[in-house]
């Protein structure tokens, strides 16, 4: 949308009287792209729950098991594996990987939420509190 | 919380599902948060990827529409409806703007061209919508190019819910006997083989 002001002159004035600001709301034709899918395959486990991309390389982590793995994008082939410490009454909810950190996240369904850092390897870093669900 | 995404080295983006948005922390450390995108006529959140413009695709419970992208202003802006995906969980951005889904349903995992139909049949030639007017009062004609004979139309609501959908032969007028409430509709018109375009209308 885009917002415009205009100042509006009293006839036969040269100084302005007042300024009305009229907003006009311009919803712009969009047009997306075509969307099409170009790649599929199988998930290493039924309930992949979140996926992160870094360095050519997708993860991704199951909502259950919390196991999360290393796919070769142009295959699916799982490149490695390994298993987190998320506790048992909550579902990992969400990956991310930044600067060779992977970041998961869990929550139980309620009101608290986790994120768990570790390293490309496996290697448990730490978690941060995610109050508010 | 449900979705984790991030960016630009240090920028870790979470998806609180009570909250309905995306908060920004800075990374590794997580801190620092800051309210980012609230998801306008949305819910049921799940994971999150985030564009180089820094809009969010998130994934949602939502049969009808999976996926919805979210601009800064926090505006649903585009949308993957379940024709093309049944449904969607995890979600992630490579480096070439590709996006990848998991989907649960299926025990599988989509790579998305969001940038053209690289399997279209019609090539070299650019899909359009138009409307006749935009905004609109009462009805609307939508027209288009470039679409074959085995296009469909379909009408959503800014809540994703489908308002109303057929075959599309070049026009199709919305309004005409449909009880509309003002606000945002989404109108996308999709050829036999998947390509589509997307035309967003505002209802008045």
């Amino acid at each position: 949308m885009l917002y415009e002001s205009y100042w509006v002159y009293e006839s036969g004035k040269q100084e302005k009287i007042m300024r009305i600001a009229l907003t006009f709301a311009i919803v712009l034709i969009s047009i997306a792209p075509a969307k099409s899918i170009i790649q599929t395959f199988d998930s290493p486990t039924g309930d992949i729950a979140g996926l992160g991309w870094e360095n050519d390389t997708l993860w991704a982590v199951d909502a259950f098991t919390k196991e999360v793995f290393k796919i070769d994008p142009a295959s699916g082939n799982v490149l490695g594996s390994f298993t987190t410490i998320v506790a048992s009454s909550y579902e990992a909810t969400g990956l991310a990987v930044e600067n060779y950190y992977v970041y998961i996240g869990a929550w139980n369904n309620s009101t608290n939420g986790y994120v768990y850092k570790y390293t490309y390897g496996g290697s448990y870093l730490g978690v941060v509190s995610m109050c508010g669900g | 919380m449900t979705g984790l995404a991030a960016k630009d080295n240090y920028r870790i983006y979470v998806s609180s599902r009570n909250q309905n948005r995306t908060y920004r922390y800075t990374a590794p450390s997580i801190t620092s948060r800051y309210s980012y995108i609230y998801y306008t006529g949305g819910s049921q959140t799940r994971d999150i990827a985030i564009t180089t413009e820094g809009n969010i695709w998130v994934a949602t419970d939502w049969t009808s529409i999976p996926l919805r992208l979210y601009n800064t202003s926090n505006t649903m802006i585009d949308f993957i409806d379940n024709t093309l995906i049944p449904s969607a969980c995890g979600v992630t951005i490579d480096d070439d703007g590709y996006l990848w889904v998991s989907d649960t349903d299926n025990d599988c995992i989509y790579k998305i061209d969001l940038t053209e139909g690289i399997e279209s049949s019609v090539e070299d030639t650019a899909l359009e919508l138009q409307a006749s007017s935009n905004p609109f009062a009462g009805q609307v004609t939508i027209t288009a190019t470039g679409f074959d004979n085995q296009a469909t139309i379909s009408i959503y609501d800014i809540r994703g819910s489908l308002v109303t959908g057929d075959s599309f032969s070049g026009s199709y007028v919305f309004g005409e006997s449909d009880d509309l409430s003002q606000g945002v509709y989404f109108v996308r018109v999709r050829n036999g083989n998947g390509s589509e375009a997307i035309l967003e209308l505002l209802s008045l």
